[in-house]
């Protein structure tokens, strides 16, 4: 697998096995590492990866 | 002295004491509530995670997983809208609120997304992420 995909979907194991503060402290890692994909592919539908790599994961 | 006998400023006093306390009350219940609410969403997640994710679910239990999130969802959004009064002043509240509406649409959306087909989902990532 990708490193990079990888890491997005460890960020998302993040956000899914934590509550509360914590969970939105992960969640907002997740968006940025969302956020820094979109900068290099500006192309790509943001909503559409987003919801691909919550699929993946 | 009975309250008739009073002066009607002590009257009034007395009556003002009363709204302000039930009005602060009509303020803490529904953070009492919300808070239960967020406790019941959590084991909601709990069991996505332990019972869906990390398990394979069957169909029926995928059935109840749908409807289980959709009225979650819809409860948390009306709750919202309360919440997000600005005459409420609760923004913690509002945060903490809309972390949990983000993780129950992801949970949904995982499994029940009709719009974004597993094999669509692939491409997009084979396409992006290159191995």
């Amino acid at each position: 697998m990708n490193r990079e995909l990888e890491a997005i979907i460890l960020a998302y194991e993040k956000v899914s096995a934590s509550r509360d503060k914590e969970a939105e402290h992960n969640l907002l890692a997740f968006e940025l590492l969302l956020d820094g994909v979109m900068e290099r592919q500006p192309g790509v539908s943001r909503d559409i990866l987003r919801r691909s790599v919550i699929k993946a994961h | 002295m009975s309250f008739y006998g009073m002066s009607a400023v002590a009257r009034d006093q007395i009556a003002d004491d009363q709204l302000s306390r039930i009005q602060a009350q009509g303020h803490e219940i529904p953070k009492q509530q919300i808070q239960q609410w967020f406790n019941w969403m959590d084991r909601l997640l709990g069991v996505h995670r332990s019972q869906f994710v990390l398990r394979e679910a069957t169909s029926a239990q995928l059935e109840d997983h749908k409807i289980a999130f959709k009225e979650a969802i819809r409860y948390c959004l009306a709750i919202n809208t309360r919440i997000a009064d600005p005459d409420f002043n609760e923004p913690d509240l509002v945060a903490r609120l809309q972390v949990r509406i983000r993780q129950l649409q992801d949970a949904y959306d995982t499994f029940h997304d009709a719009s974004l087909s597993n094999e669509q989902s692939e491409e997009v990532l084979k396409r992006m992420f290159p191995e």
